[in-house]
Order: structure tokens, then C-alpha cells, then sequence
């Protein structure tokens, strides 16, 4: 008999195993069947001067469009500029119904293709677009709807929309502005102690010395998150070396050069010498690594533009600043790629509702409100830029290509260097790799 | 003849059920296990491929594999530290230790606690920047330590959060065990002059063993299909050096995830599956043998 019950438990285990974790996924709320009649009132009207063709169809679209939408974005830092956009949907198309959730960030994509594969996937959901390789998958398998059929993308500056662009077919709209890396600083800890923001590289290590003496973490860091350390990486490595960053925006050099390997080794060396704090390891996620440096215990965090906002949330009275780190020369310059935004999936039940939001999110005021959300720097002669901030953190001679970009674009048929980096740059940091052996198998599957 | 049908009536409801719940998906991951299926384009026969790229990959290999060995480990952490300081506890209860009641309460409670509390709990407790032990040990001058950061320390902290959080589950079926065992055994014991710990040794802990087993049959499924609190606590890739990486975890992020060629794989996740039902198989029949001379004869 007890022989029967454990072989019982231990199948129910088994299959726990697999099914369980399918199961897990949360489910994308389509719950409401569309039955609701009208749109909004005045929604053709709101529209102003060039009310073209393809406007006045997805308006027309719209008076019989309704139903609920469910979003879903890869980052709770965005959670301000979202519900902006939302809120600026909603007064168009108060019939619709939208929801939208925060994925974990590093589990985003795993989320997305579970919930794809049960059939239950977001209306609308964010995908890096040609950054990374996910959204060409979803594409491949047929999850993600063309856009460029109904799309007006008038507003949107052509070198921003490649980021949402495959084989000339429109899959995302981008936000007009560029997601970049910035050095964080609590301007109230640099004015007690009199530190200046450096003017050179060198005058960057010394204030870490320096900060560090003070007895505080100079930089707050996540080494458990391969994005973390990337968003850290990418401005060490510009500034460690900028005419290697340069060479990156044409290939000229390779991702795993050199100037690469040293940079990694540089930040590596900071950590021996504590200037991440001397038990940073145990930093187990962005979560403490913000904390940290909010509650003032870190004098700077590199992080991604977008964290600003977390920053402000997360303690209101921090007194933030931003620069970017100097190269030797004293020149500065900014990582970044354009940002992307949001696909429509291809069997999404609430099709309308999601095209007229899709197609929302390509107008200026939608691009604007989320810009504004953001605090970003404008990729876009049409927007301004969010915030004073992102004035500080868009304070630079020049923009740079960044580096896991090429990892995407320029790695082999059939190989996949990012999936590389992601899992294994955590092992650089926590020792179990040495970094000639990352960037050697990453250049192994480069072009 | 009558007999059987009203058998077949009895068993009929309970085996479909099984049948359908549990022996069908079974059977269905042996089947996945030998396709490449990222669960939207076709399925792709690769007969033993899976289980090759699991066995040999020079990336995949060393991670199932430690994965399987930190299972056994805390498999083994569950039986020889968890379970006996369970019926400790829970006899510290029976003899009515001052304050037992509050004190009982008090071991219960964390297991009513959501893991993603817990989880929570601890990165108040260890995060090294902020988390209140450094605080504490700094404030007394002492060394400080980045706890789930340090390979020598996250295990072990694991494992304390474990017996924090779910020593009361199996604590309370010691406990009751205890008090079923007939007064009229205890006062005889007395009666023939038996001391405290004669008492524990040779009435209360042998008449505790066929709870005991079944704590055990219950802990070694929950240590073989550990998930959650490890992926909270360190993240899916198991933390530092993959102490806290089990077999779930690397099965997820194999399946679901894009560890594998930047997409999800569900055949492979299949072979995962396989490889370790016929590992649970041989740590089941290891059990077994021990756990027969715990049963009574009737």
C-alpha cells in the first residue's frame, strides 16, 4: 500500500515538474468577450489638422471597437509612463477596457513564450524589438502582427523605427527616445564631502578611492543580473576606451576585442577593491541594488536612464544627479539605443481595440507622455526630453553604439551571442569564469 | 461475479482519474523527450538527441548534474536535520515544556507565510548593504559577510530558512502522533520505573516511526521538486556558483527559457523530466528499503 502511495506522490511530483511550471504563467485577463457597443464620442474630432485617411479609418474603426486589453511590459520602472499612456487612450477610448502588469525583467521573455504557446498571450506587449533576437522569433512563429498595413508612423523619426523594423515590415512602435546609461549620483553626498563630477576617467577611479575611504560603496551594483552589469559595463567601456566604442557603431572593431576584455578586467579590479561594496555579491537583485543606493549607503549607481524614475519613487527627497564618465580626454558619451515599444498579438481576441492602441501609442501625444513618464532623453526633433535629468544624463559630446547590440547583429547564422552573454557574464563577476574565457566563447559565434 | 463489479464500481472513478491525471502525462513526457518542440512550430523527431546534449554538452551536462547533486544534498539535509529536529520539537511539546503552547504557536506560524514573504524576510535579514544582520555586525565591530552572495554560506542559509519556515508542518505530525500513543503505555512505563529518556527512547520514538514515514515520503518530494523559495532567494540561475541551482530550476530555464538556443524547448525540458523520474525512482527505492522495517505488522 505505501509502496503505491509514494509511487503515486512521486508522479504527481513529475509531472508537477513539467506542468506545474507551465502552469505558472500568469495568464494574460482577456476576460471580457467584446460586447460592449460604442466607442468614444468625439474621438474623430480629438485628431487635429491632417486628419488623414488612414487616421479617419481607425477612428471609424473605433466607434465599433471595445472590449478589454491587457498589456504587458517587461519592467515596473516604466509603470509611470504606461499608465500616462493609458490614461491618455482612455480619454479617446473610454469603452475600452485596458490592464496592464510588470513582468520580473529577467523572466520576461520565458513569461511571453509560455504564455504565447498556451494561447492566452497579452493583447500588446513589449518586446525589444531588433535589439534582440526575441521579437524575430515571435515573428517566425507567427505571434506577432505586422503593423505596417494600418500604421501611420508620421511622427516618428525613420532612424527610431528600425528598432521596431524586420525586412521592412513594421512589428513594434518605438518610444522617441533613447534608452542610455547614465552614473547616478546623490548630489547632497558629493556636496558634503566636496567631490566634484570628474572631468576625466582617471579623476572617475580616483573619487571611487576617494568615496571609498569616506566610507561609502561608490558604486551600487547588481552583479546576479546580466542586464544590471551590462547597463553598468557599456559606459565603463566607453569611457575606458572611447575610440574602441566608436569602432563599434560600424564593426570596425570586434565585441571582443581587446579594449572589451580590459575594460571587464577594470571593473572586476573595482570590485576587489571594494568599490562596490565589499560583500556586493550578496546584492541579490536590481531591487537592493536601487535601495542601496537610494538610501544613501552608495554614492552612485550605473544604471539605465530609465531608472531614474525608480530612483525618485523609491526616495523622494534623493537629491539625484547624472553625468557620463569622461574617457581620458575628458570627452563623454552616451550609450544608447533607441527604445522600443509595443507589438499586437497576432491572435489577439481584442484586435481592434488593439490596433487603435497600437496605433495611439505612434502619435506625438503618446510619444510625449511616454517620454515625460520617463524622465528620458527625446530621440525626436518633436518631443522634448522628459526632464532635468535626463538634460544631465543627455550631456555629452556623443552617442555610442552599445555593445550587446552587436552581439545581436553581428554574430554567426544560427548562433546566438546573447543568449551567451546573459548567462554567463553573472559567472565573470561571481569568479567562475575568467573573462578571457567569456569574451572567448562569445567570439567563438561572432561574425 | 457480483463481487468483482462492485470492486470495478469502487475503482473505476479513482483509476480514470489516475489514469488521466497522472499516467497519460507521464507517458507524454517520455514521448516529448524525444522531440524538438518549442510549442508553436512543429514537432521534430530527434530520437535521442535531448538526452544526449543533457549527458554530454560540455554547458548543459555539468549544470543538470549539479543541480541533481545539490537535490540529494538538501534530500539528505531534509532527513538527517529537518525531520529529527522536527520530533524533537515536537516532543519538547508533548512533555509540556514552559510556555509550549505560545511556543507552539509561535514554530507554526511561518508556515501559513507565503515563500515570497519569507523570501522577502531574508533579503531584510542578509542583503549585505542594507540587510540588518551586516548592520548589526558592523555596529559590534564585527566581520560582515555578503551571506547569499558567499558559496560557504548560502546553503546553509537556506536550509535555516527551510526549518524556519516549514519545521512546523511535519513538528505538528509528531505532535499528534505523540498524543495518540495510550496514556495506559506511558503510565506503565512509570509504574516500572522507566526514566525520561527511557521512556523517549523506547516507547515515544519507536511508536513515532510510521509517522516518521510518512514525513519522510512527503519531505523527499518536496526536496526533489524544490522551485520557489531557492528562485526567489537567488534568482533562476541558482545564485553564486549554482549552490542553490536544483533540477526545477535548470528545468526551467531549459524549457521555458532561453537558455537554449534563445528559445523554449520543450522536448529537451521532457528529457529533464525523464532523466530525473528514473533518478527519483532509484532515490524511491533506496527509501523504501529503509522505511519497510518502520512499518508494523498487522
Amino acid at each position: 500500500m505505501k509502496k503505491k502511495a509514494i509511487s503515486g506522490l512521486l508522479c504527481a511530483a513529475l509531472v508537477t515538474m513539467l506542468v506545474g511550471c507551465g502552469g505558472g504563467a500568469p495568464a494574460a485577463n482577456n476576460s471580457a468577450p467584446a460586447e460592449t457597443e460604442t466607442a468614444n464620442s468625439g474621438d474623430t474630432d480629438t485628431s487635429p489638422a491632417p486628419a488623414e485617411e488612414k487616421e479617419a479609418e481607425t477612428a471609424s474603426e473605433a466607434s465599433s471597437a471595445s472590449g478589454a486589453l491587457t498589456i504587458w511590459e517587461h519592467n515596473t520602472s516604466f509603470e509611470g509612463s504606461l499608465e500616462s499612456v493609458v490614461e491618455g487612450f482612455k480619454a479617446k477610448y473610454p469603452d475600452i477596457d485596458v490592464e496592464y502588469e510588470f513582468k520580473e525583467q529577467d523572466q520576461y521573455y520565458n513569461l511571453l513564450n509560455i504564455a504565447i504557446q498556451s494561447g492566452d498571450a497579452p493583447d500588446v506587449f513589449w518586446t525589444n524589438g531588433t535589439a534582440t533576437n526575441n521579437m524575430s522569433e515571435l515573428v517566425k512563429a507567427g505571434a506577432v502582427l505586422g503593423l505596417s498595413d494600418f500604421l501611420d508612423t508620421k511622427d516618428i523619426p525613420e532612424n527610431c523605427m528600425q528598432i521596431g523594423t524586420i525586412d521592412g515590415t513594421v512589428y513594434s512602435v518605438p518610444w522617441s527616445c533613447i534608452d542610455t546609461r547614465a552614473c547616478y549620483y546623490n548630489k547632497d553626498i558629493f556636496k558634503e564631502n566636496g567631490w566634484e563630477t570628474p572631468k576625466t576617467y582617471d579623476e572617475f577611479v580616483k573619487l571611487l578611492q576617494t568615496q571609498k575611504d569616506a566610507g561609502y560603496i561608490p558604486i551600487s551594483l547588481d552583479p546576479n543580473s546580466c542586464w544590471d552589469l551590462l547597463f553598468a559595463y557599456e559606459p565603463v567601456l566607453s569611457a575606458y576606451d572611447s575610440e574602441y566604442t566608436e569602432g563599434l557603431a560600424d564593426y570596425s572593431v570586434k565585441a571582443t576585442d581587446k579594449p572589451a576584455r580590459d575594460a571587464m578586467n577594470e571593473m572586476l579590479d573595482w570590485a576587489d577593491k571594494g568599490y562596490f561594496g565589499d560583500n556586493y555579491l550578496g546584492v541579490a537583485d536590481e531591487a537592493a541594488m536601487v535601495l542601496t543606493f537610494t538610501s544613501g549607503e552608495a554614492a552612485m549607481c550605473l544604471a539605465g536612464s530609465w531608472e531614474a524614475n525608480t530612483f525618485m519613487d523609491n526616495n523622494p527627497n534623493l537629491n539625484l544627479g547624472a553625468f557620463q564618465i569622461p574617457d581620458k580626454n575628458g570627452k563623454t558619451g552616451m550609450v544608447g539605443t533607441n527604445a522600443n515599444g509595443f507589438s499586437v498579438y497576432s491572435n489577439s481576441p481584442n484586435m481592434d481595440a488593439a490596433k487603435l492602441f497600437i496605433q495611439y501609442c505612434a502619435t506625438i501625444e503618446a510619444q510625449q507622455a511616454w517620454v515625460d513618464g520617463q524622465g528620458a532623453v527625446s530621440g525626436n526633433p518633436n518631443v522634448k526630453s522628459g526632464s532635468d535629468i535626463a538634460g544631465e544624463i543627455a550631456n555629452a559630446d556623443t552617442t555610442y553604439t552599445s555593445w550587446q547590440s552587436v552581439l545581436s547583429n553581428h554574430v554567426k547564422e544560427g548562433e546566438n551571442a546573447s543568449t551567451l552573454f546573459e548567462n554567463d557574464i553573472t559567472k565573470v563577476f561571481s569568479k567562475e569564469m575568467t573573462t578571457d574565457e567569456f569574451f572567448d566563447e562569445i567570439e567563438a559565434v561572432m561574425q | 461475479m457480483n463481487k468483482r463489479r462492485q470492486y470495478l464500481f469502487f475503482i473505476t472513478p479513482g483509476f480514470i482519474l489516475y489514469t488521466v491525471f497522472i499516467i497519460i502525462p507521464i507517458l507524454y513526457v517520455i514521448y516529448l523527450s524525444f522531440f524538438e518542440w518549442n510549442g508553436l512550430t512543429e514537432m521534430t523527431f530527434v530520437g535521442m538527441e535531448n538526452f544526449k546534449l543533457l549527458m554530454t554538452d560540455n554547458k548543459i551536462a555539468p549544470d543538470f548534474w549539479s543541480a541533481v547533486k545539490n537535490n540529494l544534498k538538501y534530500l539528505l539535509c531534509i532527513w538527517f536535520v529537518v525531520t529529527p529536529l522536527q520530533f524533537i520539537t515536537a516532543y519538547f511539546f508533548y512533555v509540556r515544556i514552559p510556555a509550549f503552547k505560545y511556543i507552539k504557536f509561535m514554530v507554526f506560524m511561518p508556515y501559513v507565510i507565503s515563500t515570497t514573504i519569507v523570501s522577502f524576510f531574508a533579503t531584510i535579514i542578509f542583503n549585505p548593504n542594507i540587510g540588518i544582520l551586516n548592520s548589526v555586525l558592523k555596529a559590534l565591530n564585527l566581520p560582515q559577510g555578503s551571506w547569499l552572495g558567499d558559496p560557504n554560506w548560502t546553503f546553509k542559509i537556506f536550509i535555516m530558512i527551510v526549518i524556519w519556515q516549514s519545521a512546523g508542518s511535519g513538528m505538528m505530525i509528531f505532535y499528534s502522533n505523540l498524543l495518540d500513543i495510550p496514556k495506559d503505555i506511558m503510565e506503565a512505563c512509570s509504574i516500572d520505573g522507566a526514566n525520561e529518556f527511557q521512556k523517549f527512547w523506547h516507547i515515544l520514538l519507536p511508536l513515532s516511526l510510521p509517522s516518521c514515514a510518512s514525513i519522510i515520503i512527503m519531505s523527499t518530494i518536496w526536496a526533489l521538486s524544490v522551485f520557489d523559495l531557492p528562485y526567489i532567494l537567488v534568482g533562476s540561475t541558482g545564485g553564486v556558483k549554482g549552490v542553490l541551482d536544483f533540477v526545477n530550476m535548470v528545468f526551467y530555464r531549459y524549457t521555458f527559457g532561453s537558455v537554449l538556443n534563445a528559445q523554449s524547448n520543450y522536448g529537451f525540458g521532457a528529457a529533464i523530466s525523464t532523466v530525473m523520474l528514473i533518478v527519483i525512482i532509484i532515490v524511491t527505492a533506496v527509501q523504501n528499503k529503509i522505511l519497510s522495517r518502520f512499518e508494523y505488522d498487522n
